[in-house]
């Protein structure tokens, strides 16, 4: 389990990350999310260890990454938003070298080099070169350092940058297949398509500050108090706003189409048969009536104001 | 100690060094710059051998020694400079700083890879200073000799030259440990080492007009000086052991001291780290 509470970071006057708190638990993958320069790389270096936070705490499994980060390192995957690559050194000497830093036994290394390879999809590039692989290999192979020492938690850091879209889709795949082994994961990006499809969790950071978190359909309809609802008439629409205008649990009417009409509704699911019925008992030729859900992009947008530090 | 030996053996870094040096000096890729600088270094250290043998009085055993302190100095910067900031220049440091590994054994694991290239340099000068020196004695020559005290001559000279070796080995780590690139650290080596070597005995000459018994203790940590001051020493010299013995000991303190300064820079930069957008 992952605890963060109140992590704070300034680098001198600018202050990077402020207050953020969240609670992961085993299987969850969360999504980070934020514009370029919100403060979603210095929370994960943060938590890699790689700096101290200047107040706050976070305890992964009991163990915090303040008092104790030698410890912390042995239970974190860290894939940071580059890969760093080494030039002549072939894909299993790679593993093999932080197999060996990651203290894992000489005798067993072997097998867990297979065992992520296979996993990642690396098998046949086993001797092959780091620097002859593809963008997208590369990404798989930084994923497979990560996996060497079976951590609890791992952190990537803008994984499907640059990835072209099958390259992005297997990676999803991936990191979805992770969660269901048992491992948190923290995934940041600011492409939210890509996080909205595999992850259970989110938190969206602005300014350095968590705007907000928890599931996403929690998140998505704790931003959306009114659910739209778009209604298909083949005539009559302005007319059809004014009749809805005033009626319980209607808090706004919108022409958005020549035959269309958006309504913003307060309602339970139950009142919205009653909607429907209104409609049609006042004569009115519906054609569609769909709710139209608000996706994780929206919310982001509706509570973002793309202000960076 | 185990820990170490995995970082060294298995490090990257020196894997990348060890295949590129074996490709460009591989049969299949003949000729190359270094396939033609081993052949022309080759050619000149069997001819001095040659000379040497045949009793050529200008090559004396000693410039042997002269050769290996002035290779191990340009080695050893050579091979370390862009350790670290090759590192960070690459971005892999990250890597290594989120392993449950401290900074003091990356620093060492790192340093470590000079090792076998300064064997070699010992190995290739040193020990043939050893046997024609034991031969020339043996002929009545004096020279690699302090007198009477031949075998610790050799054995400072030695010393001298792998203290040095540390010196060197402190100071480009503590140059590549600050660089955030490999052509800063090395400007910064050459810089350093320049100041150490070539100012410096210019500053002793300089204050000898105000002061001779200050001029030459300072003059005296220099190596090359002091190595005179072993293996070749003037008549009128006196207390060539010991001025030979602090110019180690200084050049060990301070290279231990730049190695620990070394790893508290990679351990700082673990801790508080730059801004991400920096």
């Amino acid at each position: 389990m992952l605890e963060v509470k109140g992590l704070r970071k300034a680098f001198g006057p600018l202050v990077a990350v402020e207050g953020v708190s969240f609670t992961l638990q085993p299987g969850d993958i969360f999504g980070f999310i934020g514009s370029n320069g919100a403060g979603k790389t210095t929370t994960i270096r943060m938590l890699a260890t790689l700096l101290e936070p200047d107040s706050g705490s976070a305890q992964l499994n009991g163990i915090d990454i303040r008092q104790d980060p030698m410890a912390v390192r042995k239970l974190i995957g860290y894939m940071p938003d580059h890969f760093g690559l080494y030039e002549d050194i072939k894909v299993w000497e790679y593993l093999d070298f932080f197999a060996a830093v990651y203290r894992v036994p000489k005798g067993e290394r072997a097998g867990i080099i297979e065992n992520v390879l296979e996993l990642v999809g690396l098998t046949t590039k086993r001797d092959a070169f780091a620097s002859t692989l593809s963008k997208g290999m590369q990404q798989r192979l930084s994923l497979a350092r990560c996996l060497v020492h079976d951590p609890s938690l791992l952190l990537l850091d803008e994984p499907a940058s640059g990835l072209d879209p099958r390259a992005r889709a297997e990676l999803k795949e991936l990191i979805t297949e992770l969660g269901a082994m048992g491992k948190m994961v923290i995934v940041s990006s600011h492409i939210l398509p890509e996080l909205a499809d595999f992850c259970n969790a989110v938190g969206i950071i602005e300014k350095g500050r968590l705007i907000t978190h928890g599931r996403v359909e929690d998140v998505v309809r704790g931003i959306q108090k009114n659910r739209a609802i778009e209604v298909r008439m083949i005539d009559r629409v302005p007319e059809a706003g004014m009749f809805l205008h005033g009626k319980p649990n209607i808090s706004a009417t919108r022409v958005i189409g020549p035959n269309t009409l958006k309504v913003d509704f307060t309602g339970e699911p139950n009142d919205l048969a009653g909607l429907l019925k209104s409609l049609v008992d006042g004569g009115y030729l519906v054609t569609g009536f769909v709710e139209k859900v608000e996706n994780l992009e929206d919310v982001f947008l509706k509570i973002t104001t793309g202000a960076v530090q | 100690m185990r820990m170490w030996i995995d970082l060294v053996r298995d490090n990257p870094v020196i894997k990348e060094s060890q295949r590129s040096f074996w490709e460009r000096i591989h049969p299949k890729t003949w000729p190359t710059n270094t396939t033609i600088t081993i052949a022309i270094v080759a050619i000149v250290y069997f001819v001095l051998i040659t000379l040497a043998l045949q009793g050529i009085s200008f090559i004396d055993p000693s410039v042997f020694m002269f050769v290996s302190l002035t290779v191990t100095i340009f080695v050893s910067a050579v091979v370390l400079y862009g350790t670290l900031a090759g590192e960070r220049e690459k971005r892999t440091l990250d890597l290594l700083l989120v392993a449950p590994v401290t900074a003091s054994q990356i620093v060492a694991a790192k340093t470590l890879k000079v090792v076998i290239p300064i064997l070699a340099i010992i190995v290739l000068l040193d020990i043939p200073a050893l046997v024609f020196a034991i031969v020339r004695n043996a002929n009545g020559m004096k020279t690699m000799s302090s007198g009477a005290s031949f075998p610790i001559a050799f054995f400072g000279s030695t010393v001298l030259i792998l203290s040095v070796a540390l010196f060197v080995i402190g100071l480009t780590m503590l140059v590549s440990s600050i660089n955030r690139t490999t052509a800063g650290a090395l400007t910064g080596t050459i810089a350093v080492l320049f100041l150490a070597y070539i100012v410096f005995p210019v500053i002793t000459g300089v204050l000898a007009v105000f002061s001779r018994p200050l001029s030459d203790t300072m003059s005296s940590v220099h190596p090359f000086i002091a190595l005179f001051h072993l293996v070749a020493p003037n008549p009128g010299w006196s207390n060539n052991i010991l001025i030979a013995t602090m110019c180690s000991i200084i050049h060990i303190v301070l290279g231990c001291t730049f190695i620990v300064l070394a790893s508290r820079n990679v351990d700082r930069e673990r801790k508080r780290g730059i801004a991400p957008n920096a």
